[in-house]
C-alpha cells in the first residue's frame, strides 16, 4: 500500500487532498487495487505449485526422497529474508509453511493416483 | 584510454600514473569501484604507447575504449552509478517515480498535484518554470518564482525536486531550488550548456533529443561528464519516426540498450512520448518491465485546465492507478518500489 504518511518540512502539513472525488471512491480504487493484487497472488501461488509438481514428477523419476527438509529450511529462509514488511519475517515464514504443506498434499494426492 | 589499478593498489601508485599522465598534458578521471581504481583518460590518447603505461607499478592493464564517449563507458566503469537525490537513490534496486505537472502555474495547483503524487508513492516533484514552447504566444513559464513555490512545497511534502534549466544563465539562479537540473530534449546538443552543467556538482537529467541516436546521447552525457560532474540519469523520452500517430515513438529498446553501453542511469518519459495520457499506462508499464530505473510522469490536478500539456497529463486517480500496477509489476523484475 502507499505510504501515506508525509513528514512535515518547514511549514505544518496541510491535509493531503484524496484521489476520488469522495472517500468512497478512494475506498473503491484501493480495494480494485487489492483485488488486482489478490488475482495476480492467487496465479502466482498457483504457478509456485506448479513447479514443485514438476520438481516431484522428476524425482520420481530419479528415485529421489520426494520431501526435502534441507530444501525447505532454505525456502523458508529466502522468504523470511525478501520481507521487508509490515509483515515480519515470521509471519511470512507461517504463510509459506502453509503454502510448502498445501503443496506437499497436491504432490501426494497426485503421486497416488499415478500408483 | 582506460587505467584499471591492480587491486590493492597504493595510492601513491595512483597518484604517480595520474601524475605521469597530466604530465602529458592528458585529462583524468578517477573512479575508485569496489575493488579496483580505474583512471579513465580523456585528450589525445592516440599518441600514446600503451605499454609505457602498463609497466608502471600497480597498474593491472590499460584498455582503449573505441567508443566515442569514455566516461559515460561500461568500459570506464563497470559498476551501475547510483545518483543521491536527497534520500533518493536513482540507478539502485529502487525504481524512483519522478511526477507533477508540466508547468508550474501557481501555488494551488502545483500543491493538489504535488499532495496528490507524493501520496501515490512519488519521491521527486517535477515542475516546469522556464518552458520551451514551440510556438513564442504560449505560456512561457513563472521563472525563479515559481521554482521558489516547487521547492517549499516539495520540501513540505518531503520530496526531491527536478525542473528543466533552458541556458546557461539560469543555472545558478536556479541551483537553491532544485535537486535535479533537467536538460530538455531540444537542448540535448546545446554543448556550451552541457559543459556550464559539468561545472556544477548537481546531478543533471538528461533528455535524449528527438531525433538523437543512442551514441549522441551519450556524448551529450560525455560533455556534463568532462566536466567532472558524473551524476548524469539519462531519460528516453521518445523520438522521431515515420509514425505519426503519436507524438513521438518511445524507444523502449534504448532501455536495454543504454544499460549495456553505460553505466549511468535511465528513466523514460512516457508523457512526452506520446502526448497522450491515454497511451501513459501502457508505456509506462513496458519501460519498467524492460529495466527502466525510474519514470517521469506529467500529472495535473486539473488537466482540463493546464496552461501546458494538458492532453498528456495524468488525473490523479489515473497517476495512483498507475503506481497500483507498477506495485505488481517492479517486484517481478527484480526491483523494489
Amino acid at each position: 500500500m502507499a505510504d501515506t504518511t508525509v513528514r512535515s518540512g518547514r511549514k505544518a502539513a496541510r491535509p493531503l487532498p484524496l484521489f476520488g472525488e469522495t472517500p468512497e471512491g478512494e475506498l473503491a480504487r484501493l480495494r480494485e487495487a487489492i483485488d488486482r493484487v489478490d488475482e495476480v497472488l492467487v496465479k502466482l501461488i498457483n504457478q509456485r505449485v506448479r513447479y514443485a509438481i514438476e520438481i516431484g514428477a522428476m524425482k520420481r523419476v530419479t528415485r529421489q526422497a520426494i520431501h526435502s527438509p534441507e530444501r525447505e529450511r532454505e525456502v523458508l529462509a529466502n522468504v523470511s529474508r525478501w520481507s521487508g514488511g509490515p509483515l515480519d519475517a515470521d509471519a511470512i515464514r507461517r504463510v509459506f509453511e502453509l503454502l510448502i504443506s498445501e503443496s506437499r498434499r497436491i504432490e501426494a494426492e497426485l503421486a497416488a493416483e499415478e500408483g | 584510454m582506460v587505467i584499471v589499478m591492480e587491486k590493492g593498489a597504493s595510492q601513491a601508485q595512483v597518484s604517480a600514473v595520474a601524475a605521469e599522465l597530466e604530465r602529458r598534458g592528458l585529462g583524468i578521471h578517477r573512479s575508485d569501484g569496489a575493488e579496483h581504481t580505474i583512471l579513465g583518460v580523456v585528450g589525445n590518447v592516440g599518441e600514446i604507447d600503451t605499454r609505457e603505461i602498463q609497466v608502471l607499478a600497480g597498474v593491472q592493464e590499460v584498455l582503449r575504449i573505441s567508443e566515442p564517449y569514455k566516461l559515460a563507458s561500461r568500459n570506464f566503469r563497470r559498476e551501475r552509478t547510483v545518483v543521491r537525490v536527497r534520500d533518493v537513490e536513482v540507478g539502485g534496486p529502487e525504481v524512483v517515480v519522478m511526477a507533477g505537472p508540466c508547468t508550474i502555474e501557481g501555488e494551488d495547483q502545483l500543491y493538489q498535484s504535488a499532495a496528490a503524487v507524493r501520496k501515490a508513492g512519488a519521491k521527486i516533484l517535477r515542475g516546469g518554470a522556464f518552458k520551451p514552447r514551440t510556438s513564442p504566444y504560449s505560456f512561457q513559464g513563472m521563472g525563479i518564482e515559481g521554482l521558489r513555490l516547487l521547492q517549499g512545497i516539495a520540501e513540505e511534502l518531503d520530496m526531491a525536486t527536478v525542473s528543466e534549466v533552458m541556458e546557461t544563465s539560469q543555472i545558478e539562479a536556479m541551483l537553491p531550488f532544485v535537486d535535479i537540473l533537467q536538460v530538455g530534449a531540444r537542448n540535448m546538443q546545446n554543448f556550451n550548456l552541457l559543459a556550464a552543467l559539468g561545472q556544477t556538482r548537481k546531478p543533471i537529467l538528461l533528455k535524449r533529443g528527438m531525433s538523437a541516436t543512442v551514441q549522441e546521447w551519450l556524448l551529450a552525457a560525455e560533455y556534463i561528464m568532462a566536466g567532472g560532474n558524473y551524476q548524469v540519469i539519462l531519460c528516453e523520452r521518445g523520438i522521431r519516426t515515420f509514425e505519426t500517430y503519436l507524438r513521438n515513438t518511445l524507444d523502449i529498446s534504448a532501455i536495454p540498450v543504454v544499460q549495456k553501453l553505460s553505466h549511468l542511469p535511465i528513466v523514460a518519459d512516457p508523457s512526452h512520448a506520446t502526448g497522450r495520457r491515454d497511451k501513459v499506462k501502457p508505456l509506462a508499464r513496458a519501460a519498467i518491465a524492460a529495466g527502466a530505473d525510474g519514470l517521469l510522469i506529467e500529472v495535473h490536478h486539473d488537466p482540463d485546465s493546464a496552461l501546458c500539456d494538458g492532453p498528456q497529463s495524468l488525473y490523479p486517480q489515473q497517476f495512483a492507478s498507475l503506481m497500483d500496477e507498477l506495485r505488481i509489476i517492479v517486484p517481478a523484475v527484480g526491483r523494489v518500489l
